[in-house]
């Protein structure tokens, strides 16, 4: 079966004035339709860059990028919006909620970039809310809810889009145990159900959750472990630099 | 020896500190001397002073506060700031600074020409007594009959004087010619003024008769340019216009009138055309203590009393008694308030611009002000600091603006399309000064108590807690409202200009009757010489045709008496044997052959003038469309006969002439003024002008010529009148399109300064609206990074960021159009052809505003469109 | 020990008046003198004194110079101006009505 999400030797490089930044080296990876893949490694390491890369947030220096077995490199401006809009679901360490809108607005939010019915909208709106409890809170503020509840809230709003994949950045950075273990359930939920989920997280508590956790140092892949057990990947066994 | 030891602390602030220093020092050591006494050891006695005396610091603070000087110390360590302040960020200052200065100068040079020719009293003794005499409801003159009767009867004058118009005339002192203004008085004019002769003396009224001595009063300005201000110059004997006059006053340089006259010869009643006209312009100076309205009593007595005698002509009911400031303003009051208003509004826009970037940057201040609050600065100390940067911004501004109104006030002065009584009283005088100070200190308590409330709402401690990035709401709100405010002013302005344009256009559009393109009209006062007789104005007026169709590019020239659109020159007419068929005040005009084809006015009916209509011929007159249709209605008027002289049966001395038969009729020509309806007018061949009245009234010349190629004929033109008579003077020699834009200067003035304030004002908005909007996408970097992660396009970024612009916009649309359906109304007396509150132009100039504020709104909204969705979501 | 009183500010302004009366004084000796005269009952604190000092002064009932102390130290006298000598009288009065005002008050309450 063709993979849902297909890297190949994708560099990322930042140059500021003074030093280039070589975040991503050469990474390859593949991401099938259904899978829970994490990814771990040391701070700096270019988790979150790879992640933003996979979300089409920012376009890679070098390699390619078949996103559904279309190739997304090299697109422009709108068109990598419109699939950010259609195929991808973010979740945010940070929760990254608009303050000046209510849950149930920022819910819809991703809906109303697709001149989706206002109906049809509410309704979804409506339905993820029920999925992640939040229904209750509809009308409420983000300033107004907990920290958990925020999580849950950007959580239905990536699901609202009916994504194909959820990226996740450390989505419990922010919350306590209890709260984190509670996001952590209800993204496993979700997997089993069916949805695709690429989530970046420090802790290995939620990366035994995954099918499957990706290691990366220094901007490669080093490593990769899947539940039943150590896989190690043929050509990054030993760095050549 | 208090206040001298006050300025000692404020400048050795050191030598203060080291006495407090030293006072709590000693005591100190008292304290210690005593325990030491009460058997301490020095080091407990040491300590033990220490915690009598208390928080040293904290009372040495007290202290301070309570000195004398603390306050003035307080202002300066505030004032210092105040300029550091503005010096760290020069692009506000000078944002700041150069938009209040267009407020405060636009406002002050406004100011000046308000407060020299409205406010400032007229520069004559007790100049609220002086009164002009009119006929009730308008600003006719009176007959001589009137004036004399008047001037004999009324008990409440003090004295009156009358005048006629200017003419300019040829002096000659000797071998030295001058042309000069001469203004025909009575020899009340001048105590009416209130003013006497520095040298010699007024008129006598020997002088006054028919026939008696020639006399003439020099203003100073020509005894000096004239006569080098020699003291020798009364008595001397001089000539004006070809006649023997005697100099016999002079008056002080301070003297001044609105006709700007440079010498004054005795106006005579000799019972002539002139007199029994409305033609004696009357001014009067109230008895002390005689109000007006008792004024008016006694002189409704006194025309009864006339009227009883002489009779009255309908419609005459009264005598009008003007203020003489009102009546001279009342022809301008109105364009004067209405762009005093406009200025008004611009200041208004101009704080609110400051007051806004004042409230943004206090945003970006607030977790400094917090930190100042939590160290336990009082709430006025931060008051005043705010203020001092305010009031520093005001004083620059308004320094500036008064340099700006300098320059401005030349450029204004010279357009004013007004008589002015004299120009140099619009100066920044004193009372202008006073006048920018306080408008520039009300701007800086405008802007600085916005700035002010929003940071004293500041809740101490969520700032502090939370940063800025909470707080910033109630600044935005604030901003917002200011800017819906500057924008509903602006649109008010925006409708009031389109109004005032949309009526110029108006006026323009209206047609005059002839076709003014290629046609260029020559000026030319006639002579003595040439006027003496008629055939000698028809010999002249020949001669110079001749030549000046000779010119190249020339293709006819014709006379006329009065200028087309811009003069108008009237008598009485009766259509013969219909007394009811009269006209008092009928347009009265004398022609060459080929006037109407040279114009291109159509021939409607028989014929026009010929080479065959000559003194000797049969008197034949030619008649105008309007006048056809109100005298004969369907009916032929060829043949017919109307009367020069009469009206209604009755005749005038030396004006009524025997029927003339018309033989002509010509389509309408604009009179005077194209806001004036067509007037009927009727015209004799120049051949058959009355003799006296060609002597007393028509001595001029007006050649108008049609040419095509413009480069060189209006100088070629006035060479023509020069090759018949080097010594005739041309005054004037203009495309007619100039001449009939030169009759609009007025309400053009009133469009281009409205326009021009409009647009500024428009400009400043525009401004302030891009500030906001700017604002608003910066504060919402972070949101717009999170839009684009949830898949916005550029378009949707674009929409959200406009959209905040236009409902703000739109916000300011309703309100100004409320507000302008309220205020134009004000405007009606300078419209022309539009109502006040003609839609069109309301749509139009809203649309017109939306659209400055769509482009105001573009640029920060396509910043937002460039934010990088990575680097604002990694920003927190 | 008897618990000194503190002061009420009108009144340390009152007092701080009267012992200026009969001659210039530093701030020690003002606070020395009420303490002695009111036989220790009145204790100034120096937290209020020098602030009232200065404030006097700013109200140009007392004026200061610097002049030598009994042992030759320099040190800061205050001495009682005209008006301040005006200012002595009217709050004299006032403070007497007040007290009588208090005292009779006091005594219609205990008979
Ligand atoms: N916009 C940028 N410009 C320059 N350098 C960048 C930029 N973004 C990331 N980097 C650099 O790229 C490297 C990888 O950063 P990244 O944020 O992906 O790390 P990470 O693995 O997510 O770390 P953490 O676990 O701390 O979140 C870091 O060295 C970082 O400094
Ligand atoms: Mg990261």
């Amino acid at each position: 079966m063709e993979p849902l999400i297909k890297l190949e030797g994708v560099i990322k490089v930042f140059a500021t004035e003074e030093v280039e930044t070589h975040a991503i080296e050469s990474v390859n990876l593949e991401i099938q339709n259904g899978e829970y893949v994490s990814i771990s490694g040391p701070s700096g390491c270019g988790k979150s860059t790879l992640l933003s890369l996979i979300g089409l947030l920012d376009s890679p220096t070098g390699g390619r990028y078949w996103l559904k077995g279309q190739p997304v490199d090299g697109l422009g401006f709108n068109e990598r919006a419109r699939i950010r809009n259609r195929d991808i679901g973010f979740i945010f360490q940070s929760f990254n909620l608009i303050g000046d809108l209510t849950v149930e607005e920022n819910v819809e939010l991703p809906l109303t970039y697709r001149g989706m019915a206002s109906s049809e909208r509410k309704r979804r709106v409506k339905d993820v809310l029920e999925r992640v409890g939040m229904a209750h809170r509809m009308k409420h503020y983000p300033a107004q809810l907990s920290g958990g509840e925020q999580q849950r809230v950007a959580v239905a709003r990536a699901l609202a889009g009916e994504p194909a994949v959820l990226l996740a950045d450390e989505p419990t950075g922010n919350l306590d145990s209890k709260n984190g273990e509670a996001v952590m359930q209800l993204l496993s939920e979700l997997h089993r159900r069916g949805a695709t989920i690429c989530m970046v997280t420090h802790d290995p508590r939620f990366a035994a959750h995954a099918d499957r956790v990706v290691h990366l140092t220094d901007g490669r892949v080093t490593g990769e472990e899947s539940a039943e057990g150590k896989i190690q990947k043929s050509e990054v066994g030993s760095p050549q630099s | 020896m208090r206040s001298l030891r006050k300025f000692g602390a404020l400048f050795h602030k050191e030598r203060a500190e080291q006495e407090l220093d030293d006072e709590m020092r000693f005591h100190l050591e008292k304290q210690i001397e005593q325990n030491v006494a009460a058997g301490m050891s020095a080091e407990e006695a040491r300590y033990a002073a220490l915690r009598q005396f208390g928080p040293v610091e904290a009372i040495k603070e007290e202290c301070r506060q309570n000195r004398a000087a603390y306050f003035a110390e307080t202002l300066l360590a505030d004032l210092r700031f105040g300029v550091r302040q503005l010096r760290r960020n020069p692009g506000f200052t000078a944002v700041a600074v150069i938009t209040l200065a267009l407020g405060i100068g636009a406002n002050t040079a406004m100011f000046s020409v308000i407060y020299g020719v409205l406010l400032r009293p007229l520069p004559y003794p007790q100049p609220n007594r002086l009164v002009r005499l009119t006929w009730p409801g308008g600003n006719e003159d009176l007959t001589a009959e009137q004036f004399k009767f008047y001037h004999d009867h009324s008990p409440v004058f003090e004295s009156t004087g009358a005048y006629r118009g200017l003419s300019t005339v040829k002096l000659e002192i000797g071998k030295s010619v001058h042309w000069i203004r001469t203004l025909p008085v009575t020899r009340g004019f001048f105590p009416a003024l209130g003013v006497n002769p520095v040298m010699g003396r007024n008129f006598t009224p020997d002088e006054e008769r028919s026939g008696g001595p020639e006399a003439v009063v020099l203003t100073h300005e020509l005894w000096k340019s004239a006569f080098g201000s020699a003291p020798n110059a009364l008595g001397r004997q001089v000539q004006l216009a070809d006649q023997s006059f005697t100099v016999v006053g002079v008056l002080p340089a301070w003297f001044k009138f609105v006709d700007p006259a440079d010498a004054f010869v005795p106006l005579r009643f000799t019972g002539s055309s002139a007199d029994s006209g409305s033609n004696t312009s009357a001014i009067a100076r109230l008895k002390p203590g005689v109000t007006l309205s008792k004024a008016h009593a006694a002189m409704a007595i006194v025309f009864k009393e006339f009227a009883g005698i002489y009779g009255s002509h309908p419609g005459e009911v009264g005598v009008a008694l003007i203020p003489y400031q009102t009546f001279l303003t009342g022809g301008y009051r109105p364009s004067l308030l209405m762009l005093f208003g406009a200025v008004g509004f611009l200041l208004v826009i101009a704080c609110a611009n400051v007051a806004s970037l004042l409230l943004a940057r206090s945003a970006s201040r607030q977790k400094e002000i917090s930190v100042r609050l939590a160290l336990g600065a009082s709430r006025l100390r931060l008051l005043r600091q705010f203020f001092m940067e305010s009031i520093l911004l005001a004083v620059a501004g308004g320094g500036a603006g008064i340099v700006a109104a300098f320059w401005m006030l030349n450029g204004l002065v010279s357009s004013i399309p007004w008589d002015l009584l004299a120009t140099d009283r619009i100066e920044l005088s004193i009372p202008v000064l006073v006048f920018a100070l306080l408008i520039s200190l009300a701007s800086s308590v405008a802007f600085g108590l916005a700035s002010f409330f929003q940071t004293s709402r500041l809740d101490l401690n969520s700032a502090l807690k939370e940063g800025w990035s909470r707080a910033g709401g109630g600044h935005t709100r604030m901003r917002k409202a200011i800017v819906g405010a500057q924008l509903a002013l602006s649109l008010m302005m925006l409708i009031g200009a389109a109004l005032l344009i949309e009526s110029l256009h108006n006026l323009y559009e209206q047609p005059t009757g002839f076709d003014s393109r290629s046609l260029y009209a020559v000026v030319t006062p006639l002579e003595r010489s040439h006027a003496a007789s008629v055939t000698g104005v028809w010999n002249f007026d020949q001669a110079v045709m001749q030549h000046m169709r000779a010119v190249p590019g020339v293709k006819s020239a014709a006379v006329i008496n009065e200028m087309p659109v811009a003069s108008q020159f009237n008598i009485p007419v009766q259509r013969a044997g219909h007394l009811e068929d009269s006209i008092g005040a009928m347009q009265f005009r004398t022609a060459s052959p080929d006037l109407f084809a040279t114009m291109h006015v159509p021939l409607l009916r028989g014929r026009t003038f010929t080479e065959a209509d000559t003194a000797a011929s049969q008197p034949v007159i030619i008649i105008s469309e309007s006048l056809a249709r109100e005298w004969w209605g369907s009916q032929n008027p060829i043949g017919d006969q109307v009367i020069l002289g009469m009206y209604q049966g009755q005749s005038f001395a030396g004006l009524t002439e025997p029927p003339r038969t018309v033989v002509g009729v010509v389509g309408d020509v604009r009179a005077m003024g194209l806001d004036v309806p067509m007037q009927p007018t009727v015209y004799i061949p120049v051949t058959q002008a009355p003799g006296n009245l060609m002597s007393q009234w028509m001595r001029t010349a007006v050649f108008l010529v049609r040419a095509v190629g413009t480069a060189g004929v209006a100088a070629a033109l006035r060479r023509a009148v020069a090759d018949v008579d080097s010594t005739q003077r041309v005054t004037m020699t203009q495309p007619m399109t100039e001449v009939i834009a030169g009759t609009v200067s007025r309400p053009r003035f009133n469009s281009i300064l409205l326009g021009l304030f409009a647009s500024l004002a428009l400009f400043l908005s525009a401004l302030g609206l891009y500030g906001v909007i700017s604002y608003w996408v910066t504060q919402r970097t972070h949101e717009i990074g999170i839009r684009m992660a949830l898949g916005a396009q550029k378009s949707d970024i674009l929409r959200m960021v406009i959209g905040q612009g236009i409902k703000l916009t739109l916000i300011g649309v309703t309100i100004g159009i409320v507000g302008a359906f309220g205020l134009t109304r004000f405007l009606s007396s300078l419209l022309y052809g539009v109502k006040p509150t003609d839609p069109l132009t309301f749509m139009a100039a809203s649309l017109a505003l939306l659209l400055v504020a769509l482009f105001a709104c573009f640029i920060p909204a396509r910043r937002a469109t460039n934010v990088d969705p990575m680097v604002a979501l990694r920003w927190e | 020990m008897e618990r000194s009183v503190d002061l009420l500010q009108g009144t340390l302004d009152l007092l701080i008046l009267k012992t200026l009366d009969p001659e210039p004084m530093h701030g020690w000796g003002i606070a020395q003198r009420i303490q002695q005269v009111s036989k220790d009952v009145l204790q100034v604190q120096q937290g209020s004194l020098y602030p009232a000092l200065y404030r006097l002064e700013r109200q140009g009932w007392i004026s200061s110079e610097w002049g030598a102390s009994e042992n030759n130290r320099r040190a800061k006298y205050y001495r009682l101006t005209k008006s301040g000598r005006k200012q002595l009288e009217r709050e004299t009065t006032h403070w007497q009505r007040f007290s009588t005002a208090v005292a009779d008050i006091l005594q219609a309450a205990s008979s």
